[in-house]
């Protein structure tokens, strides 16, 4: 099983692209396991996650998380933000995989 | 979809807000301060407990039944944030030059409490006339948010020098036998006795001259002038402006600005509410209470309630129809991430002048408001994730009237915006 973990400032606009995702994970049967974390906070989640994704507006720390998880075997990713926006759990979560 | 651009303005500002957020001193003294807003929280609820302005029996009643009092205790929490966040500051520096913790919060506050002076003045509260010195007391002054800049610098200098210290190996070692239980106090002795010995001398030395310690030094030559200037007008204006600006690219406009200006807005803050609790004159105009309820209680960073609101029943197009019920609810609480990246707001030079000048637009008209005095300043600090719309009574009931009125332009920029689509 995947887990993804998606990070934003505070964890709460991620948290809403979580559940879409849980919902397209259900509809394409696909088990993962998603939840969404204050960036600050990534540290403590990060032996529970394979996938990292970057809401669009802290894309800015992509080269610190890329440095600091990759070498520890986690994808990292920044979410596509017009997806972000309209909120498409359905897409993200296939980019996500694809990783 | 549009792809985002490889736009080089863009590229530069993610370069340079990453660079703030993820500099670890920054950082550190970012994230202190965030952690002294749940002591912050108590002090604001019980002033704003004990300042209702509901009434004679109530105040009667608060006074008669001893509340007052015990409330006057949980404001006092406020008057003593330097201490809390010096303790704070040496756990998140401590934490970025890999030293324990628990050793850099102590050295901290330990320097901290060795620039304070043990004595202070009393005074005739009427005449100001020269009473008595008072021995072997702290004031309190400059334990609250008047020390804050003191123990900003003093934190840094004390934990830079101990750090030092410990990395040249300038401490007493223990055989490896000796288990670490034992062995870590004594590693910090030999650092906490040259940074004590540093920080008495300057204490000493400012005892000489007429700001008597060093915290009155920092006070008025450092803290004074920059909060004034940084609380000013002008500065909320740029602050606006930045904050707004980042999020047309696409970046967490307010992550970035709060990082750099909390140093400053907290204190004057901090001293507005205490000057309210007690019912003295509040020393600023204009606080960081006031920037965040337009910039983050009105639907977030460019006050986006209106455009959220009306979006899900009013929008003719059927993509923005369906955006506006995905971004209605967390509109509500203030998050505007759907909006900026679905709508979008990012790279979208028609919607980006509304997004930027609102606020702007909002903040001037407040504060010509609070100038004519049609209402009074918030004495209250806040915290972002509080509920949204208290806030705007605090002021009293013409806050009310200035919320509605925000709403209506929220709007206003609505019907623009669908005259242009």
């Amino acid at each position: 099983m995947k887990r993804i973990t998606l990070v934003c400032a505070a964890g709460m606009s991620t948290n809403l692209l979580v559940t879409k995702m849980n919902i397209a994970s259900v509809k394409e049967k696909v088990a993962v396991k998603i939840q969404a974390v204050p960036e600050s906070e990534f540290e403590k989640y990060s032996k529970e996650t394979d996938i990292l994704l970057l809401g669009p507006q802290v894309r800015f720390m992509l080269p610190e998380f890329k440095a600091k998880y990759e070498p520890a075997g986690i994808k990292v990713a920044v979410i596509n933000s017009a997806d972000y926006g309209m909120m498409n759990g359905e897409k993200v979560l296939k980019e996500a995989l694809a990783l | 979809m549009k792809k985002s651009p490889d736009n080089q303005i863009s590229e530069k500002l993610t370069k340079f807000s990453g660079k703030l957020q993820t500099n670890k001193w920054i950082n550190a003294l970012s994230s202190s301060l965030m952690a002294t807003m749940p002591i912050l929280m108590v002090g604001a609820l019980c002033s704003l407990i004990r300042g209702l302005p509901i009434g004679d029996a109530y105040t009667e009643f608060l006074s008669s039944s001893g509340l007052s009092a015990v409330l006057s205790v949980g404001v006092a929490t406020c008057n003593l944030i330097a201490l809390f966040f010096i303790c704070a500051l040496g756990f998140n520096l401590g934490k970025a030059l890999e030293q324990k913790p628990f050793n850099t919060i102590i050295i901290a506050l330990m320097s901290f409490l060795l620039v304070t002076p043990l004595s202070t003045t009393v005074t005739d509260p009427e005449t100001g006339e020269f009473l008595a010195e008072a021995l072997d007391v702290i004031p309190i002054k400059w334990l609250g948010a008047e020390g804050l800049f003191t123990a900003i610098l003093i934190g840094y200098a004390s934990i830079i020098l101990y750090s030092f210290l410990v990395n040249k190996k300038i401490t007493i070692r223990m055989p490896e036998s000796v288990p670490p239980i034992v062995s870590q106090p004594f590693e910090a002795i030999i650092p906490a006795i040259i940074v004590a010995a540093l920080f008495l001398t300057v204490q000493g030395l400012f005892g000489l001259t007429s700001f008597d310690n060093l915290h009155q030094f920092i006070f008025s030559v450092v803290q004074l002038p920059l909060a004034s200037l940084g609380n000013g007008f002008g500065a909320f204006i740029i602050a606006m402006l930045f904050s707004c600006l980042l999020w047309v690219f696409g970046i967490h406009g307010s992550m970035v600005v709060l990082s750099i200006m909390l140093p400053i807005w907290m204190p004057a803050a901090i001293q507005n509410m205490t000057a309210f609790s007690t019912g003295a004159a509040l020393p600023y105009d204009l606080t960081f209470a006031l920037y965040l309820m337009i910039m983050q209680f009105l639907g977030g960073d460019g006050c986006l309630i209106g455009l959220t609101l009306t979006m899900p029943i009013f929008a003719k197009s059927q993509r923005y129809k369906a955006l506006g019920k995905v971004a209605v609810v967390p509109g509500i609480f203030n998050i505007i991430e759907p909006i900026v990246f679905g709508f979008p707001i990012m790279f979208n030079p028609i919607m980006a002048i509304p997004f930027i000048a609102t606020p702007i637009l909002l903040m001037s008209v407040t504060y010509a408001l609070i100038k004519i005095g049609f209402f009074g300043n918030s004495g209250v600090a806040d915290d972002r994730t509080n509920d949204p719309r208290t806030d705007h009574w605090l002021p009293g009931w013409r806050g009310v009237k200035v919320w509605l009125m925000d709403a209506r332009d929220g709007r206003d920029i609505l019907l623009d915006l669908s005259a242009i689509l």
